[in-house]
């Protein structure tokens, strides 16, 4: 943890993965959801 | 999922109020009204085009207010600069359109128009990048040498040489602490103004930077007083929307919802901060923004083909504003800490600032 919080690219990166996903998450559950209904 | 009947469509509330959240977090951190990332997210929740826009630019109006009334209180809004921008702003938008439409009718396709908005952005992403790297370095420098460390740290030349310009009238902007040509301020107000009418981008994503490497106000000034021209950009585009039956006024209360808590949460952030953070912010926000609208760009370079870049770039459009609103919950995170004597990163505890008042 502290590894990462160290560097600030690191700790950049990490929060852009975790944001990345989330938003995948999101735009396949409501996008397959028009597209069906 | 809530029905929206003027929208005509079922949408997930919670994602609305959510989406207001982060956005007013965003927006009144780094000073945009966050139009570019709010429109894609309500086209994925199913609202047509034309009305996630009028949703869009009526909730901004409404958030706008919000910020600009906090920033007030924190002593970031300067309201002769502000003014003084306004009608050069609202002009350069009007002529911005009109120069849009008439490229439009001599055939400029949608790539020269995505490929300006990439390069425009690209380049100010870069500047404000290295700018804002120095300034880190500089800061990191005078916190190990002991020295008393300012909220303002900047490293770019550009102010002093706009400054020095002597063209009449000059203005003193008392609350920015900066002596201007009037010429200078009404130049980028229209010249931001045209671009954003131009490009379709925001026009505090450009006015931020104009107003720290042109016009030399501190960067939580240039925030401050950004959102103030967004308040009235915002109250004319919504305006403009209401007229042509684009808006849904209860997705847009949903949004508010978010939103009041969302932009006075990232106003009082900026107290947290030295400049340079609120830059990486922006310089972050820059990149991303160009990504998305680079990723279009190659999808119709390459024919029309790559339609899954067009998917990835909404992606990271809807991405961008968790990953700005983690980092800036992190920075005011670091900032309790650093304010109780426990431990933050190195690279963080310069760009944090200690003894927060809040004001009102």
């Amino acid at each position: 943890m502290k590894r990462i919080l160290d560097n600030m690219w690191t700790f950049a990166m990490v929060l852009l993965l975790l944001a990345m996903g989330l938003s995948t998450a999101v735009y396949f559950a409501y996008m397959r959801s028009h597209l069906v209904g | 999922m809530f029905e929206f009947l003027i929208a005509g469509v079922q949408a997930p509330w919670v994602l609305l109020v959510f989406t207001g959240f982060t956005v007013g977090i965003v927006g009144g951190f780094i000073g945009v009204g966050g139009g570019y990332m709010v429109t894609p997210a309500l086209i994925v929740f199913g609202f047509p085009g034309y009305m996630a826009s009028g949703i869009d630019m009526t909730h901004i109006a409404g958030k706008g207010i919000v910020s600009t009334v906090r920033h007030r209180q924190l002593g970031n809004v300067d309201w002769i600069l502000a003014l003084s921008m306004v009608a050069g702003t609202m002009f350069g938008v009007e002529e911005g359109i009109r120069l849009l439409g008439y490229f439009k009718h001599l055939g400029l396709s949608t790539v020269a128009l995505l490929g300006a908005s990439v390069c425009l952005m690209g380049t100010l992403f870069i500047y404000t990048l290295r700018e804002t790297l120095r300034s880190h370095r500089l800061l990191t420098k005078m916190a190990r040498e002991g020295r008393a460390l300012a909220r303002e740290v900047s490293t770019s030349s550009l102010p002093r040489l706009f400054q020095g310009l002597p063209l009449a009238p000059l203005v003193r902007c008392r609350t920015a602490r900066v002596i201007v040509s009037m010429w200078v301020i009404v130049l980028v107000g229209v010249v931001t103004g045209v671009l954003a009418g131009f490009l379709g981008v925001g026009g505090g994503f450009i006015r931020v930077p104009a107003l720290v490497y042109v016009v030399g106000a501190s960067t939580h000034i240039a925030v401050g007083t950004d959102l103030v021209e967004i308040v009235f950009s915002g109250a004319y585009g919504c305006l403009r929307h209401s007229i042509e039956g684009n808006v849904d006024f209860v997705a847009v209360l949903f949004m508010l919802c978010g939103a009041m808590f969302g932009a006075q949460f990232g106003s009082i952030a900026t107290a947290f901060v030295r400049g340079p953070a609120i830059r990486y912010m922006l310089a972050f926000s820059l990149a991303l923004a160009t990504l998305g609208a680079g990723l279009p760009l190659v999808n119709l370079l390459m024919g029309g083909k790559l339609v899954w870049l067009t998917a990835l770039s909404v992606i990271i459009t809807l991405g961008q504003m968790v990953f700005l609103c983690l980092f800036i919950l992190s920075l005011v995170y670091f900032a309790y800490r650093a304010n109780r004597g426990r431990w933050v990163p190195d690279w963080a505890a310069p760009l944090l600032v200690h003894n927060v008042t809040t004001g009102g």
